[in-house]
């Protein structure tokens, strides 16, 4: 098969910006991206530079851009990727699908984003591997001196392996560290790679340092500082619930009394809400989250949001029923403090 | 002058281990490695690691399976200090938080695997060798260990005396070349069969510290040894070994479960050579499915437990071959996989040929995999011998004031082979000439070679040894260039491939992963010894060595 | 539970509807009306949670949102939502009383304090999808009173209306396309621009506001430079950070804005020919009247 490839190239030391190069090759049927930026490099250009070895999807170096979207480069088909281009394009034109020709429109590779760029789809992983370094991504067990001539291995059963299984499948590949907007608006979040990464040894059952782990994880640029997008699960090559990883975080960071930050503050305001009236009480939420000095610098939208008529109102009205709500809540709550 | 105590070449599970043992022996280290740790191809190795655990295992047991799958050519003593040891090192990568799969009582769950008399393999799932490097890695995180990333190590360096003074290496972020000096240097490279055409390698394994070793003059061992891995994709990826461990069965186009034929008793799980011979002669006798290849059905084992503990296998089937190994049989085929041979060291990982040189993993050789290595044991010998070696050069390095003189010319010297390589315009790139030489390895010194064959492909390599003495570089900065290290490994993979060739042609028997196809019997009485290979400007000198035996004398083997 | 071609539901107004965006209740009134799409209302149901709930106590939100899914499947229908957070919180609710017979058994053994079991019978959708796949384009097109001709509208997905995409299935979550198909159908020019499927920042514009600022004022930039007169959401949270925190994006990016935010059913209701008080245009912080002058229309 045929295929055409739009490349960013660029070096910084030359360059004052990327831009993209043309490449047509030819492959074989079923083969991936990446396949098609070795041909690239064999034959066409040697000065290509990108990141590989595996090539199936568990060492995590080939992560790209592919059509604006992270992904690894090996597990691309290029025919999907041809045609992901045309439909996209069908999209920016304004017309259906059927409108563009499949094969008429390059496929665009790019390298990840939020890392700056080394040359052309090599990124500068430095500030990655520092935020991953700083949650502590080693065991941290009651027991240091398990010595392995004398003791036996420490038990952990098949359930709790489970846990650990799916988080423990990370790469560490940036495919999510690319994506996160909330990492975009604000370089310093700790972003979704180092969370996954304390995520599977908060859920170790041999690990004993959840606690101090999740009290570093609630700061300012940690797990609260995510927007919930889910982009991070959705791109994830080894389909880890990256987001679901920063729930159940949050979850565990409230359980353990972690409940100082405005983020942890603002799901309670919801729980309250519940119980209150069944409703999200809109007007007491931004103080409860962030205290009466926060909200009173922020008069100024309170006045713009009142003109248009969207004040919400001091005390929500109660829900019809409300007393089968706080039956239902009271029996969870019951439940769970027998459990 | 950048200088560590211990420098050690590779971040693969050797490399990292080693690196662990030498630094809480409380010496400084340096890594280097050329790709990021967690890049390394151990994360590739998919079904277990070898240990005898439990109570109804033995390591006598280990030891008695792992000597007969190297059809006796791997030294017992050495394979007596790795299965001993087994247990120690697989609780201990255990105890530093590697989640191996469970039994319903908490402990470590173990599997059967080719050529085994008892279940003894330790495992996660199908991805063991990713969650151990990944622990190791975070292991060396902890400990704070110096590691040199995406540098690109071309040549070892001895002091005039000729013991190990360092190496020189590309920091292919900026291009340029150091020199890095030590006291030992341990090489942990990992594999080499990139050498041949649709290995299941990484795209980088190309056996650079063998290579370098070699041409600094140090012997390597056993290299015409390669062994190809029964169940490949059509790619090279493999399929682990535990699919077959765990119920799957190969059958052939006539739908006969044809190893019945081959190894009556353990069927698919005898050891990987007496498999992959039996498929290829399968697939030549005709009965091959259209492409060359034959069926894996894994159907037997049940979807819930391929879901659980076949996740991967399950995933690059239907990726790659586009099956879903729960309704279907996944094609697969012979596939280069491993290197028994390697930089020749001893039971500590020091070289015999060179005071303060050691090696581990797959890139050394002891021998504790002989002719053929059983499935489960490459990552034992290198988290056992990653420790060992670690040790061992902590030792050694504190018993040294210094490090050993490092010659003042050996960086200069390099810097201008390496412009006169990147400065010149004309001549074909070096891609082309490692695919000749992938193809031709694989059509001429594969499963099945003949005095023929190895001759033809021992004219062949050195056909493409000249035309690479005049190869252009294309890409001509410094700035992340990776043009010039993997031109520089095309001609590592040559000097292994002439190696092979001249080492499996001399050798006039079949033993193990070594088939000669007009010398098809194992000849104990003139061929149990180790061939020995050294570097000379007209081609190796294959020696010879004995073979340690202690307890276990050679016998026939059958499965 | 519904028939196809019935198009009757359990009205989940979610709690922002009905307090800073009334005029999304309002306008998804009047447009379903028109339509003959029925709405009954759940004045009983509580909260979704919106997702800071399954943050800190994830039982209690399958148990809450249960309640909701069992209340509509007592009506013996499905439920419509108006709101992403709403619509995602109620699917991965129902798709894990689906699938873990344990998290269902739990849910209804709390939801039996209050007189009620959920069989799993309900489902949940959006206006959205409804418009787009149930009613559909074609329909659509027919009842339109009045062609949107001229007005170039971006269309803003958010996140939680495609992702995750196993529990939204209706578009593909890289390029997904019923927005669109809903702005050609009432005769608008849909604006291709850079940022239709990002994250608007709202979880935590209160948490962290800086940083949701900054989420939205790339996403109202790109659009305004891609020539649009609008923005179309199907979201009434993203419709609150991109309107009445747009003055906040202006001064983040020191451009000025003025872009005007529309809800879809408001977008949907100007092509119905339902008069534009009447679809509340006039409850936005960035006045709507460019969008009304542009179909020559004025706010009565």
């Amino acid at each position: 098969m045929r295929a055409v490839f739009d490349i960013s190239r660029f070096n910084p030391q030359t360059d004052r910006a990327p831009r993209l190069q043309r490449y047509e090759v030819e492959l074989p049927d079923g083969a991936t991206v990446l396949e098609a930026l070795i041909e690239v490099q064999d034959r066409h250009d040697g000065s290509l530079a990108f990141r590989r070895a595996c090539r199936h999807g568990i060492c995590g170096s080939c992560a790209v851009r592919i059509n604006g979207c992270a992904r690894l480069a090996c597990s691309a088909q290029v025919s999907t990727m041809i045609e992901q281009a045309a439909a996209m394009a069908a999209r920016r034109r304004g017309v259906s699908d059927d409108q563009v020709e499949v094969g008429s429109v390059p496929v665009r590779v790019e390298p990840l984003g939020n890392m700056p760029v080394i040359k052309d789809l090599v990124t500068d992983t430095e500030a990655f591997w520092r935020k991953v370094r700083r949650v502590r991504p080693w065991l941290d067990p009651a027991d240091p001196q398990r010595d392995p001539e004398r003791d036996a291995e420490r038990p952990q059963k098949p359930v709790e392996w489970d846990k650990v299984a799916e988080a423990v499948l990370c790469l560490e590949c940036g495919v999510c560290y690319s994506e996160c907007p909330a990492l975009s608006a604000s370089p310093e979040f700790i972003g979704p790679t180092a969370l996954a990464k304390a995520h599977r040894y908060t859920v170790d059952n041999r690990d004993v340092a959840a606690h101090s782990r999740l009290h570093e994880l609630s700061g300012e640029h940690g797990l609260w500082e995510c927007a919930r997008c889910y982009l991070c699960s959705e791109r994830c090559p080894k389909h880890i619930g990256v987001r679901e990883a920063i729930t159940e975080l949050g979850e565990l960071a409230y359980d353990e009394g972690l409940r100082s930050d405005p983020g942890a503050k603002h799901a309670g305001a919801f729980v309250d809400s519940l119980k209150e009236s069944g409703r999200l009480n809109g007007a007491r939420l931004p103080m409860k989250t962030n205290g009466i000095f926060w909200t009173l610098s922020h008069a100024a939208t309170v006045v713009k949001i009142a003109r248009a008529g969207k004040l919400p109102a001091l005390h929500a009205t109660p829900i019809e029923r409300h007393d089968e709500l706080k039956r239902v809540i009271a029996r969870t709550e019951a439940d769970e403090d027998e459990a | 002058m950048i200088e560590h105590d211990v420098l050690i070449v590779g971040a693969g599970l050797a490399g990292l281990r080693a690196a662990i043992a030498a630094t809480d022996a409380g010496v400084d280290v340096g890594v280097l490695t050329k790709v990021h740790p967690v890049r390394s191809h151990t994360c590739c190795a998919q079904g277990g690691i070898n240990a005898a655990l439990g109570d109804d295992d033995s390591w006598e047991a280990h030891m008695f399976d792992t000597v007969k799958g190297s059809d006796y050519l791997g030294d017992q003593d050495a394979i007596e200090v790795m299965t001993k040891d087994a247990p120690r090192d697989v609780i201990a990568l255990e105890h530093m938080g590697c989640p191996f799969s469970r039994l319903e009582n908490g402990r470590i769950a173990q599997r059967p695997f080719g050529g085994a008399g008892f279940p003894r393999t330790a495992y996660a799932a199908d991805i063991s060798g990713f969650v151990i490097l990944h622990t190791l890695y975070e292991q060396c995180l902890q400990r704070g260990v110096k590691f040199y990333e995406e540098w690109f190590v071309t040549r070892l360096v001895l002091s005039p005396e000729g013991k190990a003074a360092g190496v020189l290496g590309i920091d292919i972020r900026n291009g340029r070349l150091h020199a890095v000096r030590a006291k030992a240097v341990i090489c942990a490279t990992g594999p080499s069969s990139r050498v041949y055409e649709g290995s299941s390698n990484s795209v980088d394994c190309t056996g650079d510290g063998a290579a370098i070793a070699y041409r600094a003059g140090l012997p390597l061992m056993d290299v015409e040894f390669v062994q190809f891995h029964p169940t490949g994709l059509r790619n090279g990826v493999p399929v682990t070994e535990a699919a077959r461990g765990e119920g799957g069965v190969l059958v052939n186009a006539e739908g006969d479960r044809f190893m019945k034929k081959y190894a009556p008793d353990k069927m698919e799980m005898a050891s990987r050579d007496v498999v992959s011979r039996a498929e290829a002669q399968e697939i030549a006798a005709g009965r091959g499915f259209p492409g060359g290849f034959i069926h894996l059905d894994l159907r037997p084992i049940g979807a819930e437990r391929i879901k659980q503990s076949l996740f991967q296998v399950r995933e690059l089937s239907m990726e790659i071959a586009g099956v879903d190994p729960c309704e279907e049989p996944i094609p697969i085929r012979p596939t280069p996989h491993y290197f028994m041979g390697g930089v020749k060291v001893d039971v500590h990982g020091a070289s015999p040929a060179c005071e303060g040189f050691f090696a581990a993993g797959e890139v050394s050789c002891i021998s504790v995999h002989g002719a053929n290595r059983l499935g489960g044991n490459s990552l034992l010998d290198g988290v056992v011998f990653g420790r060992r070696a670690g040790e061992a050069a902590a030792v050694y390095s504190r018993g040294l004031a210094r490090a050993p003189e490092f010659p003042q010319w050996a960086l200069p010297h390099a810097e201008d082979e390496i412009k006169t390589l990147v400065d010149r315009d004309e001549g074909e790139r070096h891609a082309g000439i490692r695919k000749e030489l992938q193809a031709l390895m694989l059509a001429k010194a594969g499963i099945y070679r003949s005095r023929e064959s190895l001759s033809e492909a021992l004219d062949g390599v050195k056909a493409l040894k000249e035309r690479y003495g005049r190869v252009r570089v294309d890409d001509k900065g410094r700035l992340f260039n990776t043009d010039l290290p993997q031109t520089l490994e095309t001609g590592h993979l040559l000097d292994l491939a002439e190696c092979i060739c001249a080492g499996a042609m001399a050798r006039e028997e079949s033993r193990g992963s070594h088939a000669r196809s007009d010398f098809p019997e194992r000849d104990d009485g003139e061929w149990l010894k180790h061939s020995v290979y050294t570097w000379t400007a007209d081609g190796p000198r294959v020696d010879y060595t004995p073979v340690t035996i202690t307890r276990f004398q050679p016998e026939e083997r059958s499965y | 539970m519904s028939a196809p071609s019935d198009l009757s539901y359990a009205y989940y107004t979610g709690c922002v509807a009905k307090e800073s965006t009334r005029e999304l209740d309002a306008a998804t009134q009047a447009v379903c009306h028109v339509l003959g799409i029925d709405l009954h209302e759940m004045p009983a149901a509580p909260c979704c949670g919106a997702g800071d709930v399954q943050e800190i106590a994830p039982r209690l939100n399958t148990a809450v949102n249960a309640l909701t899914l069992a209340q509509a499947e007592r009506e013996g229908r499905d439920i419509l939502t108006i709101c992403n957070i709403c619509n995602l919180n109620l699917r991965q609710a129902n798709a894990e009383l689906r699938d873990d017979a344990a998290a269902l058994e739990r849910a209804n053994r709390a939801l039996s304090a209050a007189g009620y079991s959920y069989g799993g019978g309900t489902e949940v959708t959006h206006l959205l999808w409804v418009l787009y796949r149930d009613f559909g384009p074609t329909r659509l097109r027919a009842a339109v009173q009045r062609r949107l001709a001229g007005l170039k509208v971006a269309p803003f997905y958010g996140c939680q209306i495609l992702r995750p995409s196993a529990v939204n299935p209706v578009d593909d979550p890289d390029n997904p396309q019923s927005l669109e198909a809903i702005i050609e159908a009432v005769g608008a020019e849909p604006v291709s621009y850079d940022g239709r499927t990002r994250c608007c920042g709202w979880p935590i514009v209160v948490a962290r506001e800086e940083t949701a600022v900054v989420m939205s004022s790339q996403i109202l930039a790109n659009a305004k430079h891609a020539g649009a007169d609008a923005i179309v959401t199907p979201c009434p949270l993203c419709h609150l950070s991109l309107d009445a925190y747009q003055e906040k994006a202006e001064r983040a990016t020191g451009h000025e804005l003025r872009l005007p935010i529309l809800h879809l059913p408001q977008l949907v209701g100007l092509a119905l020919g339902i008069p534009p008080r009447q679809l509340r245009l006039q409850g936005h912080v960035v006045s709507t009247r460019l969008v009304l002058s542009k179909l020559g229309l004025a706010l009565v």
